[in-house]
């Protein structure tokens, strides 16, 4: 299968147009092809873009402006046309073009827009907008996309209601995936409470001395965020790439579990005012790290007062009252617990 | 004053003295400083009933006008005396019994007992002396502390007006500077014996004997009080000792054990913010002959300890100088809380909770979504927690209206913690908790009243009618129930302690 045949003027104009990878808009198409009028062009244009080797793009500073596609792509576009007209057709064709269905003008806007947006995906919203379209015809289009396999709707993490469209190809961002942390657009907790066990038990080992009722002493090299990213890095405990800032995100968890302690680099500061502005500091990937980590030997396993009685635990605490419906003299909670 | 507290105290009231003199004392706390005459219509009491009742409780209720705190306070006299006993010995710990039960206490009225001589009442009491747990009763000791405000503020508007009447605005700024004043006074006067410099230590043995012998209780006609706050700062010591004990090790434990006994002669009250400092080279000698347990060798192994504790987040180990060390108190108080409102948590809610009140801990001010990300959890998971805690006062919101019309869709709202806030929210449930077990407490003895009625009679206490099997086992059974519910209390007192009398 050639590409389709095009006539001297069309093959003229675009290897103008393929001057402007960019796209460019009629006025310097004028300025180039001096002895073209103006409807030469806009008649030029027309062939093209129903041949499909012409996109036209709306530009917020030069208006409607064209660009000449690949010649790849272009015969895709065609052998989609062609395929619809002639399906008995379809058997020979490649993979990508066997996708039944042909794409009307509409459907044709809605997958450039898309296209566009490569793998952070755009919402129905922003399609129709920039299109013009109405909405239902957008709706539609994205429909018969959709069953031609050419897009895919992706749901973004941040936005868990909206469906995002990007092309069926395309593996969605970081951004809309939410990172390393989750699988299936879902946060995984399992795999978080896992890799945070693990960074524990190798803090543990690397700031507590073999004897647990010994201490090291502030020289000691207290294991950082970079050691630790390095650390995961080769122990291979997981497949999943972590950044920098992945891993003092479980670390910053791990503190906030009271399972290490976050101490200052080089010494104690003891200024309570420079606390924030190292935080920043540290998110910073290429930064030198400030703090170093170490395991908290306290663990909350032994109870508290108040919570050991019913009443500390007890779900209806504000209600109970002597002489009302629930009372301590009355209550089945103190019974159980006194046991008899 | 809340609901809960008034109910405590009529029950501490009924536990210590009977009925009567609580339905006395409830009544002048809920009425304020009331005359006999008002009490008498109040409680529809005989007069004189009302009068001794009310003068009963000689420390709790005085001139008609009930004290909570000091009713409260009585809830902890188990805790006093037994510290006294651990501290000092047995006779210690009798005589602070006796001085709680009275009120007040002259040394020659005690008595030697079966296994108690003088001589060991006297050491028992030097030493009490000694550690000011016991203090020289002053005149002004009986008057109230209202009184003592009322004259204050009477003389001081005296002097200020120059026999014109005030005007309110004049009046409420007196009235703050008064204030002023006073915690200012509370925070600068020592109280107590002050520590002698130490020359030579056997001479000061010898001293001591010698005093010893002087010393006996038969010729002190004084009268003594209990010094509460020396008990509470004694107390509040060693807990914070524990503390490290958790968070370190036990060697780190003696050693700020060490420097607390050390300041404790110059310790007066538990609002001071700092103990007594400790020279640098002071230090490694306060744990003469001990092993510091530090894995590799380093110059100065004290020293180390305090780094230690200087680099945790709780800060409880303050420099001065850099050639002092110091205990933070205020600090170390703190962080006795936030441990306990973390174990609450941990308990109530369970870890995630824990996790994001920490994190608002120590980050201050986040949104929900915010909160979500760092905790590493589902928001929806986050949301669930948050109004958890806030339910039950450990977290709270603050909007933050983005336009002057306050709409909620065009607000923020961002959670946050407060210790104090919770502290006082976590003080009226330990009062009502309290409450609680002294009702139950009450409802178990009732339920066996026949039981209790029958050991008493005078026939199976004599050994002639015995109790059954079944009676034993049922009178074990009360036992262990009083003593789990009694255990409770002063856990549950424990809490209040720290919650309310270490700061
Ligand atoms: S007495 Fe019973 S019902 Fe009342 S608060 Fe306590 S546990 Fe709950």
């Amino acid at each position: 299968m050639g590409p389709p045949t095009l006539s001297q003027t069309e093959q003229t104009l675009l290897v103008t147009l393929r001057k402007f990878p960019k796209g460019t808009n009629h006025q310097a198409l004028l300025d180039h092809l001096q002895t073209w009028t103006e409807t030469d062009i806009v008649e030029g244009l027309n062939s093209l873009s129903s041949k499909h080797f012409v996109d036209f793009l709306e530009s917020s500073t030069q208006g409607v402006i064209f660009r000449a596609r690949d010649a790849e792509e272009a015969t895709k576009w065609d052998l989609l046309d062609r395929n619809a007209a002639c399906p008995h057709r379809a058997l020979t064709l490649n993979r990508e073009s066997r996708r039944t269905g042909s794409m009307n003008e509409q459907e044709r806007i809605v997958y450039q827009f898309i296209k566009a947006s490569s793998n952070k995906g755009t919402w129905v919203k922003d399609i129709k907008v920039k299109s013009g379209l109405h909405g239902q015809v957008v709706a539609q289009a994205i429909k018969s996309l959709e069953k031609k396999s050419l897009i895919k709707a992706v749901k973004s993490v941040k936005t868990p209601t909206k469906k995002v469209y990007m092309l069926a190809e395309i593996e969605p961002s970081a951004e809309l995936t939410g990172g390393a942390w989750y699988t299936d657009q879902e946060l995984d907790v399992e795999f978080i409470d896992q890799l945070s066990n693990q960074l524990f038990k190798y803090i543990g080992a690397k700031s507590i001395p073999p004897d647990p009722q010994f201490i090291y002493p502030s020289s000691h090299p207290f294991p950082t965020c970079a050691d630790l990213h390095r650390w995961i890095s080769k122990s291979g405990i997981t497949t999943v790439e972590l950044s920098r800032a992945d891993v003092q995100s479980l670390l910053d968890r791990l503190v906030f579990d009271s399972k290490i302690e976050q101490i200052p680099i080089g010494g104690t500061t003891g200024n309570d005012d420079d606390d924030e502005d190292l935080d920043e500091w540290n998110m910073d990937e290429d930064s030198e790290d400030v703090w170093a980590y170490r395991a908290s030997r306290r663990n909350f396993t032994d109870g508290s007062a108040w919570t050991d009685v019913p009443c500390g635990r007890c779900p209806v605490f504000s209600f109970c009252k002597e002489g009302g419906p629930v009372s301590p003299s009355g209550c089945v909670y103190f019974k159980k617990w006194l046991e008899y | 004053m809340s609901q809960h507290e008034l109910q405590l105290c009529g029950q501490i009231l009924e536990e210590h003295f009977g009925c009567l003199v609580e339905k006395v004392a409830t009544t002048l706390i809920a009425r304020g400083r009331s005359t006999l005459p008002a009490l008498v219509q109040a409680t529809k009491l005989s007069v004189k009933i009302t009068r001794e009742k009310a003068t009963e409780g000689t420390r709790a209720v005085v001139y008609y006008q009930a004290s909570i705190r000091e009713i409260l306070l009585r809830e902890r006299f188990p805790l006093f005396i037994h510290t006294a006993a651990s501290l000092f010995g047995a006779p210690a710990g009798l005589i602070v019994q006796k001085t709680l039960e009275n009120g007040t206490l002259s040394p020659s009225k005690i008595g030697p007992t079966d296994d108690m001589s003088i001589g060991q009442l006297s050491e028992g009491m030097a030493q009490l002396l000694d550690g000011a747990f016991l203090v020289p009763l002053q005149a002004t000791d009986h008057v109230t502390l209202n009184d003592k405000l009322i004259r204050e503020e009477r003389e001081a508007v005296a002097n200020a007006g120059m026999g014109a009447p005030l005007t309110s605005t004049e009046l409420t700024k007196l009235r703050k500077s008064l204030a002023q004043q006073r915690s200012e006074f509370n925070q600068s006067v020592d109280v107590g014996s002050k520590r002698k410099v130490v020359l030579d230590f056997e001479d000061e043995e010898n001293k001591k004997k010698q005093r010893g012998e002087q010393y006996t209780i038969e010729k002190d006609e004084k009268f003594y009080r209990i010094n509460t706050e020396r008990f509470n700062l004694h107390l509040r010591n060693s807990q914070i000792a524990h503390y490290v004990k958790n968070y370190v090790n036990e060697t780190g434990a003696s050693l700020i054990q060490a420097m607390l006994n050390y300041g404790f002669p110059r310790m007066a009250s538990c609002k001071e913010k700092l103990s007594p400092s400790v020279r640098r080279d002071m230090l490694g000698t306060l744990l003469r002959g001990q092993d510091f347990n530090i894995h590799g060798r380093v110059s100065n192994p004290a020293i180390e300890y305090m780094d230690l504790l200087m680099s945790a987040h709780s800060q409880i180990i303050t420099n001065i100088d850099g050639s002092q060390y110091a205990v933070n108190l205020r600090n170390a108080v703190r962080a006795l809380q936030v441990d306990m409102i973390e174990s609450i948590i941990q308990e109530k809610f369970g870890l995630v909770s824990r996790r994001i009140w920490r994190l608002l801990h120590m980050r201050s001010k986040q949104d929900e979504k915010q909160v979500g990300k760092q905790a590493m959890v589902n928001n929806k998971v986050a949301r669930e927690c948050l109004y958890a805690m806030f339910k039950a006062g450990f977290v709270f919101l603050q909007d933050v209206p983005k336009t002057v019309d306050h709409s909620a869709s065009r607000t923020y709202f961002l959670w946050y913690t407060s210790v104090e806030r919770t502290c006082s929210i976590l003080l009226s449930c330990a009062y009502n908790t309290s409450h609680r077990l002294k009702l139950r407490r009450k409802k178990e003895m009732a339920d066996r009243t026949h039981l209790i009625e029958k050991t008493k009679r005078t026939d199976v206490l004599s050994g002639e009618a015995g109790l059954s099997e079944h009676d034993i086992e049922k009178l074990e059974e009360l036992k262990q129930v009083q003593k789990q519910l009694q255990f409770s209390e002063w856990r549950i007192d424990e809490m209040v302690m720290l919650l309310r009398d270490f700061q």
